[in-house]
């Protein structure tokens, strides 16, 4: 494949790939990777700008604490930069920088949850309730629904990556099964039996759960 | 309930089952109490998964991601300017300096006057071969008079011809140059002028008398020899803006009254570095045996 060229012409951007010479809008992913590839640091700022929200609502799933996720945030636009070259146009942008929130997400999360756990011990679930940041009008109420929430979390923790990865997308981040099907590489009727099986799987994960946050 | 069944009201409690699919469900829902748990289960699960969608907002800045990436070693680069952004004022640069250089070189001498040097006027046809000045010419017939062979009248009139054109080129001559110089070009195009008239009559005179002298030697051979003679009375023909058309020369009369005719010996004069000549009187030379 060539190296990417880029053509300005009005407000459209010719980008010369593996794939037939296309014209793409002057501010779609691609053309903003393509300079960002040329050195433009201000097109990289706008690529983080863009799906800033959307890599810190998976990384907060993975670490729900707003400063470990803006870390795993940080840190997975850091490694973005640092290999923009690696990037090829035959996925969305959205797509790789998801696959680099994956793999390094697991490991902080990891971390954060055994943090997040010996606070709340020490805490004796107080501190749960003020990180957590609910609504205050009915702490009981909020406490509950807390723990249900992490509960969930829980279950969805420990699920299959690609499992939890499917059910993260698809109902959390509520992403279309198109962008879903780019990121498992695979057709869209695929990707909805992988949201499927992946809803199925929680399912009898919360069970035993449900059961226990009830006793 | 089979995982076929299982999938379906999994389908309709997240909201992705079609319509008619959905409406086989409720129907189902009605008549199955495990089947209506189930299906109320699934609903629950889709909320409390939706809810997890519910977070601080992210306070992420782009300062603070590139003070990440600086404190990480990796800089920022600048774009890179395409290679054609400076190849093609460079380009254009070379191709400007080659065309003034081409232009300095080899101007245009049938072109417009842009300039302040003499450009003649000339119409007569352009010459074959390459002008001569005054001295060229003297010292060019010199050579032929010494030479004294049949050849020599041609070469005498190839010698003339260059000489009248340069007569011709100098007579001719227009002052074309920029208002600004016109005053001083014009005064250097008299001088140039007068003076070029000056050599020019001075040259007309020798290559006359040298002409005069040749052709009525050659005539006296031709005489002694019983060929035909040519006519020692024709004019030579110094029109200012003709060339001379005939191969054969046209002798003109000799201005002198005592007809003289000039010998080249093969000596060198050391201050000139001319030949030395020595000018005897016709009626002392005696051709022929």
């Amino acid at each position: 494949m060539t190296r990417d060229t880029l053509t300005l012409n009005g407000s459209h951007v010719r980008l010369k790939t593996a794939n037939p010479e296309r014209l793409l809008p002057i501010d779609s992913d691609e053309a903003l990777v393509a300079r960002a590839k040329d050195g433009d640091f201000a097109a990289f700022e706008s690529l983080f700008e863009r799906h800033r929200d959307l890599v810190y609502r998976f990384a907060y799933q993975m670490a729900p604490r707003r400063d470990d996720a803006e870390d795993i945030v940080q840190e997975v636009f850091v490694r973005a930069y640092q290999n923009i070259h690696r990037y090829r146009d035959e996925a969305k942008f959205t797509t790789w920088i998801l696959r680099i929130a994956t793999n390094y997400g697991t490991d902080r999360a990891r971390m954060s949850q055994r943090r997040h756990n010996l606070e709340q011990q020490e805490a004796s679930g107080a501190l749960t309730w003020m990180t957590m940041g609910s609504d205050t009008e009915d702490p009981i109420r909020n406490l509950e629904q807390e723990r249900l929430k992490q509960v969930l979390r829980d279950a969805i923790a420990s699920l299959p990556e690609h499992h939890r990865n499917a059910v993260t997308f698809r109902d959390i981040q509520e992403m279309e099964y198109e962008d879903i099907a780019d990121f498992f590489n695979c057709s869209v009727g695929g990707a909805k039996l992988r949201v499927l099986r992946a809803r199925r799987a929680l399912r009898d994960r919360l069970a035993p759960m449900l059961g226990e946050a009830e006793n | 309930m089979s995982n076929k069944d299982f999938d379906k009201l999994v389908n309709a409690a997240f909201g992705e089952a079609d319509e008619a699919t959905d409406k086989a469900i409720q129907d189902w829902l009605k008549e199955d109490a495990e089947a209506q748990e189930m299906h109320m289960q699934m609903a629950s699960l889709k909320t409390g998964l939706k809810s997890l969608g519910d977070i601080p907002e992210c306070q992420l800045t782009t300062d603070r991601l590139r003070d990440a990436i600086l404190s990480q070693g990796v800089k920022p680069q600048p774009v890179k300017a395409s290679w054609w952004k400076w190849a093609v004022p460079a380009l254009t640069a070379a191709c400007a300096g080659a065309f003034l250089f081409s232009g300095i070189l080899n101007p245009d001498k049938t072109g417009s006057p842009t300039d302040s040097s003499m450009v003649a006027q000339n119409t007569a046809t352009p010459a074959t071969t390459t002008e001569l000045t005054p001295e060229e010419t003297m010292r060019e017939l010199d050579s032929l008079v010494a030479t004294n062979s049949g050849s020599a009248r041609g070469a005498a009139a190839s010698v003339l011809d260059r000489a009248v054109q340069f007569k011709s080129k100098a007579d001719s001559v227009e002052v074309v140059s920029a208002p600004s110089v016109r005053t001083t070009t014009r005064r250097t195009t008299l001088a140039a002028r007068s003076k070029a008239d000056e050599k020019s009559k001075a040259v007309m005179e020798t290559a006359s008398l040298v002409a005069s002298n040749v052709g009525e030697a050659v005539s006296n051979i031709a005489l002694s020899m019983k060929q035909p003679a040519y006519d020692s009375g024709a004019r030579m023909a110094f029109r200012n803006d003709e060339p001379m058309s005939d191969a054969i020369p046209q002798v003109a009369e000799s201005t002198s009254n005592k007809p003289q005719v000039v010998v080249l010996d093969g000596n060198i004069v050391p201050g000139t570095r001319a030949q030395g000549a020595v000018e005897i009187q016709k009626d002392d030379i005696v051709f022929g045996g």
